[in-house]
C-alpha cells in the first residue's frame, strides 16, 4: 500500500472512511436485522456498505502502521501505540457484523427457496449477533477515531 | 458551539461526516436519478444521508472558523476556508434534489401524473449538481488535509 497520495499521507485519508461508513453500516444492519421487510428492501444495499466499511478499516489499519513507521522509526509514544492496537482489534469486530450480516441474508434467500425459515430460532440468533457486533464495530471504531484525534491533535 | 471536546478541537471531527457523507450522498443520488425504479426503494436513505450531512456543513465550517483563529495565519488555512464556505452551495441544492427525486418516485409508485418535463429535469440537474458537490470535497478536503499534514 502506498505510504502516501497527492504527496499527503495515506491515513487520515482513508480513516474517514471507517469512521463514517462502520457505524452507517452498523446501523443499516441491525434495521435489516429486525425487520424482514426491510431485509427485503435494504439488505442488499447493508451488506455493500458493511463491505465497503470493512474494507475501509482494513485500509485505515495498514496505512496507519506505515504512517507510525514514518513518525517514530524507533519508539512509538504510548498514545499512538493504544490507538494502533484499538485500530487492529477494529478490522476483527468489522469483520465480525460482515459475517453476521452475511449469513442474514443467506438465511432469507434460503427462506425464500423454501418458503419459511427451516428453524426459526437461527433468524433471531443471528439477529442478536447482528445487534451485538454492530454495537462492538462501531463502539471499537469510535475509540480508535478518538484516541487517534488525541494522538494527533491532544 | 464548543471549541473542543475532550481536549480535541471539534472541526477535525465533525469533517469526516461532511467528507464522507456529502460523495456517499451525492453517488446516492446519482444512482436514484439514473434507475428510476430505486427512487422508492432508496429514495428515503439517499434523502436521509443528504439532509444529515447538509446540516453537519455549518457544522464544520463554523468549528473550521473557531480553529482557524487559535492558529497562527497561514496562506493554506485561507485557501481551505475559502473553498469550504462554498460547500453549501451544492449541498443544498443536492438535498433538494434528492427530496425532488425522491417525490417523483413516489408519484410513479402511485400512478400519478407529473408533467413531463419535470421527469428528464430534475435528474439531469442531480446528475450535475452531485458531481460539483463530489469535486468541491475533494477539492475542499485535500486543502485541509495539505493545511495539516504537510511535511509529515
Amino acid at each position: 500500500m502506498p505510504e502516501t497520495v497527492f504527496g499527503l499521507p495515506l491515513h487520515p485519508l482513508v480513516v474517514h472512511g471507517a469512521v463514517v461508513l462502520v457505524p452507517l453500516a452498523a446501523l443499516l444492519s441491525v434495521i435489516m436485522a429486525v425487520s424482514q421487510e426491510k431485509r427485503a428492501r435494504w439488505g442488499i444495499l447493508a451488506w455493500i456498505l458493511v463491505t465497503a466499511a470493512w474494507a475501509a478499516t482494513i485500509a485505515a489499519k495498514f496505512s496507519g502502521t506505515n504512517l507510525k513507521d514514518s513518525l517514530y522509526p524507533t519508539v512509538t509514544p504510548l498514545k499512538t501505540a493504544q490507538h494502533a492496537d484499538y485500530g487492529s482489534s477494529s478490522v476483527w469486530f468489522v469483520l465480525a457484523l460482515w459475517l453476521a450480516v452475511s449469513a442474514m441474508l443467506l438465511l432469507d434467500l434460503d427462506r425464500r427457496r423454501r418458503d419459511g425459515f427451516a428453524n426459526p430460532i437461527l433468524p433471531t440468533l443471528v439477529a442478536v449477533l447482528i445487534i451485538v457486533a454492530a454495537m462492538a464495530a462501531s463502539g471499537q471504531v469510535a475509540l480508535t477515531a478518538w484516541t487517534g484525534t488525541d494522538a494527533r491533535w491532544g | 458551539m464548543p471549541e473542543s471536546i475532550g481536549g480535541i478541537p471539534l472541526h477535525p471531527l465533525v469533517v469526516h461526516a461532511v467528507v464522507v457523507l456529502i460523495p456517499l450522498a451525492a453517488l446516492g443520488v446519482m444512482a436514484i436519478a439514473l434507475v428510476p425504479k430505486w427512487r422508492g426503494r432508496f429514495g428515503v436513505l439517499v434523502v436521509g444521508v443528504a439532509a444529515f450531512a447538509t446540516v453537519m456543513v455549518p457544522v464544520a465550517t463554523s468549528s473550521g472558523e473557531q480553529l482557524q483563529e487559535s492558529r497562527p495565519d497561514s496562506e493554506l488555512i485561507d485557501k481551505h476556508a475559502e473553498l469550504g464556505n462554498a460547500a453549501l452551495y451544492s449541498a443544498i441544492p443536492l438535498l433538494i434534489l434528492a427530496v425532488a427525486l425522491w417525490w417523483l418516485g413516489r408519484r410513479a409508485d402511485r400512478d400519478a401524473p407529473v408533467p413531463r418535463w419535470l421527469n428528464w429535469l430534475v435528474p439531469a440537474l442531480a446528475i450535475g449538481v452531485a458531481v460539483v458537490a463530489i469535486v468541491q470535497m475533494v477539492l475542499i478536503g485535500h486543502s485541509g488535509a495539505k493545511a495539516v499534514w504537510s511535511g509529515v
